[in-house]
């Protein structure tokens, strides 16, 4: 899958699950401008997992490792390649 | 009287608690409150209570100190004041809470933060501890700190009118805090800061003596048994893993499946203050600096982070299955904890 197909699916993840956010901002801060927090993200990645069809580690729930939604795309990227 | 104040405050290093999250968030970047802080919460220990709002069973886990920790605190002046004295002195509670931040005073108390956060008409009330520490009267608002605003703890603005409602509809008998503190009554608690000189030390032999009851295990109750002596039913120290694992073992395999996920949160707390103790100890000179050590105990807050988010995840999709994980990641922290900790107790020792 290509990145720019990523980010858009990536996209309507974010809107279904954080329906509060209205426009994302790949490289903003996850925490301070859109307010993620440790169980709003596992959250995301639950779905996120369902629409790409990859799994996530327990390792990889942690909050610190996601500054920004590309963190995320990037995550998705390379378990799909 | 200015327009707006706003008191220092640091995002706290732990959340686990109210009391533990406002202790911080005044204190944490203190030189002189961290010779108090590092010197303790050390020991952790858990007893099984009745949820106060559902009912449920609950293991209750904190750290020594624990609620009462911003009356033990020597950094700190925690001060009690009735409802009564309250509306004797200001009239009402907005007047009294601009004039105690105005003289530099942080306020504490219970509110129903249904009313605040919800619509007022909901047919509810959450008591919960709230940590006031600013105000603007232009925009009519408190500066204020707490859970509930974000599912984790934040910084957020409370209107005054919100705020006084939120005050107002709590009986002496919701306030779980005060009733407890003052003949059942209601009130509100006023901390100032006391940390421009060193009224307390690092006490390296409390750490030590602490340090060996966490790793054994011990009942800690002769420390504390001035403050508090219902012990009987509590577990102490490193044996917290296995009831933790019990708990949850329990909570999952329920009719209904609960998904708490407090203490494993106080759990993972202590490690990161733990971590940040070690690297303190270091840089002080009371520890050899040693970046294997730090590195290893990394492990350990990572483990917990991950025993704590698989919870959470379960928590979503339901996968009770996975929590045969939780035993791994438990394991493996405890391994390496006990392991770490008697080294660094014995080192403390040789002095």
């Amino acid at each position: 899958m290509e990145k720019d197909q990523i980010l858009t699916k990536l996209e309507e993840v974010i809107n279904s699950v954080m329906p509060e956010i209205e426009d994302v901002n790949f490289t903003s801060s996850i925490t301070e401008i859109y307010g993620v927090n440790s169980v709003s993200l596992i959250r995301l990645i639950v779905a996120v997992e369902s629409k790409f069809d990859i799994s996530f580690t327990d390792y990889e729930l942690a909050l610190s490792s996601y500054a920004t939604f590309a963190d995320l795309a990037a995550v998705i990227e390379e378990k799909l390649a | 009287m200015a327009d707006m104040k706003k008191l220092p405050v640091t995002y706290p290093m732990i959340t686990s608690w109210q009391w533990h999250a406002t202790l911080f968030s005044i204190l944490s970047n203190d030189e002189n409150a961290k010779k108090w802080i590092f010197s303790n919460y050390i020991q952790l220990r858990c007893y099984n209570i009745q949820e106060i709002f559902t009912g449920d069973d609950m293991l209750l886990m904190d750290m020594m100190p624990g609620s009462s920790s911003m009356k033990q605190c020597p950094y700190l002046v925690f001060s009690l004041l009735t409802k009564q004295q309250i509306e004797s002195y200001c009239g009402n509670i907005i007047d009294f809470i601009i004039k105690t931040i105005d003289l530099n005073g942080y306020v504490y108390g219970v509110f129903d933060e249904a009313k605040i956060l919800c619509d007022a008409d909901v047919d509810y009330k959450f008591p919960h501890e709230l940590f006031i520490y600013g105000y603007n009267r232009d925009e009519e608002i408190f500066y204020v700190g707490d859970f509930t605003f974000q599912d984790h703890y934040s910084y957020n603005t409370v209107s005054f009118s919100d705020l006084e409602r939120g005050y107002e509809v709590i009986t002496s008998q919701d306030d779980h805090v005060f009733k407890d503190d003052y003949k059942g009554g209601r009130g509100l608690y006023v901390v100032m800061k006391n940390t421009d000189s060193v009224c307390y030390d690092v006490d390296i032999e409390l750490i030590k003596t602490t340090l060996y009851e966490y790793l054994n295990s011990i009942d800690t109750k002769d420390h504390f048994r001035m403050l508090r002596n219902r012990f009987d039913d509590t577990i102490f120290g490193i044996k917290v893993y296995d009831k933790v694992l019990e708990q949850i073992d329990k909570q999952l395999h329920a009719d209904e499946p609960d998904f708490d996920i407090r203490a494993l949160h106080v759990m993972y707390d202590h490690k990161v203050l733990m971590y940040e103790r070690i690297k303190y100890l270091m840089k002080n000179g009371y520890l050899k600096y040693n970046q294997d050590t730090l590195d290893e105990y990394e492990t350990v807050v990572t483990n917990m982070l991950t025993a704590r988010n698989l919870l959470v995840r379960i928590s979503i999709t339901n996968e009770i299955e996975s929590a045969v994980r939780f035993k791994k990641y438990l394991d493996a922290a405890k391994e390496k904890e006990i392991g770490l900790l008697f080294r660094i107790l014995a080192e403390l020792e040789e002095g």
